[in-house]
């Protein structure tokens, strides 16, 4: 039986695949140019995100509030994860909106760590003044509950990651609980969302942004819809969408235009692919006929 | 004096007491097991159905408890305060558990190593940098700056300085554990390019229907606003192009927002009354299965 | 170029960049080094877990106290001892006491999660079918109305087939509930090609950040 040249190419080795999907990755990477040729239209779920920090800064300017950032990413997810961290902290840093960051991955906690820091060099950020980091935390339900009961805030997180009392660190000297917390930023490749917004945002209606990776993001739009949460970075695209808005341009920036060629890739792995089935399929109709 | 009993006690100035008092916590908890483990077999499903229904009691009773509406504790009840010290309780009884991980990997591939299987060289790889990431992560946290390998050439492109425990950490950690879980990870995005290729089939309307979804919102989220980049979205300076509705950025947020919100909330329904049910059926020792069903 | 080989042969960098290249080497062909790594992953994986555990849980909760006089901590380990009695047959249902006790905290924190959640979005499932109050200089005010209505009309359509094609209390066999929950599934197939749309865009992501890593944080051969 003679075979088409699609139903060959139904057959091509998977390696061929694979070597492709590497040569529209690596091109981008080395040649930022081609991906930059791609618009970054910022998403209305990342304006929001950004307008929500923008009317904190507004609505806050002796800087009593805090904002928590809490993190349960990890190296595995840090291609999208860390990314947005990183738009993240910069746009707070660049606002001097006071933050504190929070982890419930052990791995976070360090790499959370480095990123701050990094960030705090660039912006003159003070360890203590401007921003501390809790560190990891093992009990997500219970460090929550703690953190939303009155007065319950210091209680629940004691220390921040050196061992130093709360009580003792300048900038969290009025943080009581969730009424001084201007905002809530989690960032995570986990369902935690949930717990979130049924154990502490309901509570004072405190602006929850949400930035997950992609595949979590269209879990999330039930509860934009509602009201319970106020902004979505999506995956590493939302990470390009808030450099764009913040002005700086890094990996988030880079990593939209390598993913246009992989999408394009795909899109075209598909189309080639059933096509090829249903030309193969029609082809042994007819010889079934 | 159930406070007074059970305050602390100065292990310097009270050595004894302190002493006596760690002996008899063993001693009374062990007691407690010894009587529970006495107890006859067909009550032990009942013994666990109740310490399963007094594990989730706090939590819901502290939730249903009215909370004090005015006051220094408005918003508290009388179980608020404990919270934390029952977050800490679980905390430690449960990061016990760590071990049984241990023990199980720790088996298997010492076992591998004994009876000399195919790949035991990986085996021997595994318990190696188990035991240098263990050491190096308690020496990373005790004695950060203990030299570990003095400075090996003290002259030349490649003479390091000392390495001390932060620096080998750092190695094993950063290095190695953050780049193979990153990489790990990645491996999935080449059974994707392959799966789309060789398996997905347009075969029905429904198929059809989430192929055309997956392709509105895949171009919207990159280069789709270049497709329809031709549709201007103001006719004039403050006047909104509709047609501008029509961009695939557009399209696929309307399709995000009116199709998939919607279509996402009904699953969060069955999400939510499963997870009350299931979680109901747990607390009350309802639930069946080959776990719970096992004879114990 | 000296400083160039340091940065290329830095142990830290090294290390990261050997063991990607084997794991990534298995979807080419299974091969020694990649099963090498992934066993000194796991130990690396094993070896953190268990240092983390004593570093971030039991030594500032457990052990500081004890040590402190919190003499009562003691009595913690017994029971988290009871954990170990899955080895042995005598003691195996000591571990699922124990286990229960942790099944029921779990479900004890579903009351809240449940009222906290849920109800908002139950509230905010009824859309207004009345347009608002027209927004001054607006041009196109029928089509905003018309959109707006007809939006919320399908976003309570939607919602209302998806719970009903979900509804598995009874059988449907009514034709209006049949239509309604195969439209149901329709919308279902629409709100899964999002999330296949999302689930590449994570995993390329992933793919592409390793790339990054290799070529430009390691090899060097593009700037950051």
């Amino acid at each position: 039986m003679e075979t088409s040249l699609w139903q060959r190419m139904q057959t091509i080795d998977r390696r061929v695949i694979y070597a492709l999907l590497l040569l529209v990755i690596i091109v981008p990477i080395l040649v930022p140019s081609l991906g930059g040729a791609v618009p970054i239209i910022p998403s209305q779920q990342s304006l929001d995100f950004y307008n929500t920090i923008e009317g904190l800064a507004k609505s806050d300017p002796e800087r009593k509030k805090l904002v928590i950032v809490d993190g349960w990413w990890a190296a595995g997810t840090r291609g999208e994860n860390q990314w947005q961290e990183q738009a993240i902290l910069t746009h707070l840093m660049q606002r001097r909106i006071h933050f504190a960051t929070l982890s419930f991955d052990p791995q976070n906690k360090t790499l959370t760590q480095n990123i701050a820091q990094n960030l705090a060099a660039k912006y003159h950020y003070v360890y203590g003044q401007d921003y501390v980091l809790w560190g990891y935390r093992p009990q997500f339900v219970p460090t929550l509950k703690g953190i939303s009961s009155p007065n319950g805030l210091q209680e629940a997180i004691k220390t921040d990651q050196n061992g130093t009392p709360l009580g003792q660190i300048p900038v969290m000297k009025d943080i009581k609980d969730l009424k001084d917390i201007g905002a809530i930023i989690e960032i995570t490749p986990t369902g935690s969302l949930g717990t979130w917004i049924g154990l502490v945002q309901g509570k004072y209606n405190t602006p929850l942004l949400y930035a997950p990776t992609a595949v979590m993001a269209p879990d999330a739009y039930p509860f934009l819809d509602s009201g319970q949460v106020s902004g979505l970075l999506t995956g590493v695209k939302g990470a390009g969408d808030y450099e764009q808005l913040t002005g700086t341009h890094t990996f988030g920036t880079r990593a939209t235009g390598a993913l246009s060629l992989v999408y394009a890739l795909i899109i075209v792995f598909v189309i080639l692919g059933n096509v090829g089935y249903h030309v193969g399929r029609a082809a042994a109709r007819r010889e079934g006929q | 004096m159930f406070h007074h009993f059970f305050a602390p006690v100065s292990p310097h100035t009270h050595t004894a007491e302190y002493v006596g008092k760690l002996l008899f916590g063993l001693v009374f908890v062990f007691a407690i097991l010894a009587v529970l483990q006495a107890a006859p077999k067909t009550w032990r499903k009942s013994i666990i159905a109740v310490f399963t229904f007094l594990g989730g009691i706090y939590y819901a009773v502290e939730f249903f408890w009215p909370a004090d509406k005015i006051g220094p504790n408005a918003g508290e009840n009388w179980l608020t305060p404990y919270q934390p010290f029952v977050a800490n309780l679980s905390a430690v009884v449960g990061s016990f558990s760590v071990g049984i991980g241990m023990i199980s990997l720790l088996q298997f591939h010492t076992r591998a190593i004994a009876r000399q299987r195919a790949g035991w060289g990986n085996s021997v790889a595994l318990i190696l940098c188990f035991a240098a990431m263990l050491t190096f992560g308690l020496l990373n946290q005790y004695a950060p700056h203990l030299t570990i390998i003095p400075p090996l050439l003290p002259f030349g492109p490649f003479a390091p300085r000392a390495q001390n425990s932060h620096d080998v950490f750092n190695f094993l950690y950063l290095g190695g554990y953050a780049n193979l879980d990153a990489a790990t990870f990645s491996l999935i995005a080449f059974y994707i390019a392959s799966a789309s290729y060789r398996a997905f089939r347009v075969r029905s309307w429904e198929s059809t229907l989430l192929m055309v979804s997956a392709l509105i919102v895949m171009l919207g989220a990159t280069f789709g606003a270049a497709i329809t980049g031709g549709i201007h979205p103001y006719l004039s300076p403050g006047v909104e192009n509709p047609w501008a509705n029509l961009r695939i950025e557009r399209l696929s947020e309307w399709l995000l927002t009116q199709i998939n919100a919607p279509a996402q909330r009904g699953i969060l329904f069955g999400i939510y009354v499963g997870g009350l049910a299931v979680s109901l059926r747990l607390w009350l020792s309802l639930e069946r299965g080959a776990y719970f069903d096992k004879e114990i | 170029m000296s400083e160039y080989l340091c940065h290329l042969f830095a142990p830290q960098l090294l290390l990261g960049a050997v063991g990607t290249i084997a794991v990534l080497s298995r979807v080419f062909k299974e091969n020694r080094l990649y099963r090498l790594f992934e066993h000194i992953f796991l130990g690396l994986a094993l070896g953190y877990g268990v240092e983390i555990t004593w570093t971030e849980v039991l030594r500032p909760q457990f052990w500081d106290p004890l040590v402190a006089g919190q003499w009562a901590w003691i009595m913690t380990v017994p029971v988290g001892l009871m954990f170990y009695g899955i080895y042995t047959r005598r003691f195996e249902w000591m571990s699922r006491l124990l286990f229960g006790v942790f099944f029921g905290l779990a479900a004890g924190t579903v009351f809240q999660d449940f009222s906290g959640g849920f109800m908002p979005q139950v509230i905010k499932s009824y859309k207004p079918l009345v347009p608002p109050p027209p927004t001054p200089g607006d041009h196109f005010l029928t089509l905003h109305a018309v959109s707006f209505v007809l939006n919320n009309l399908l976003f309570m359509t939607i919602l209302f087939c998806v719970v009903l094609y979900f509804l598995f209390a009874f059988e449907q066999r009514n034709r209006f509930i049949q239509g309604s929950a195969r439209t149901g599934r329709w919308f279902l197939m629409l709100a899964f090609g999002a999330i296949f749309g999302s689930t590449i865009m994570t995993r390329m992501a992933l793919l592409i950040d390793r790339m990054y890593f290799l070529f430009v944080e390691w090899l060097r051969w593009a700037k950051p």
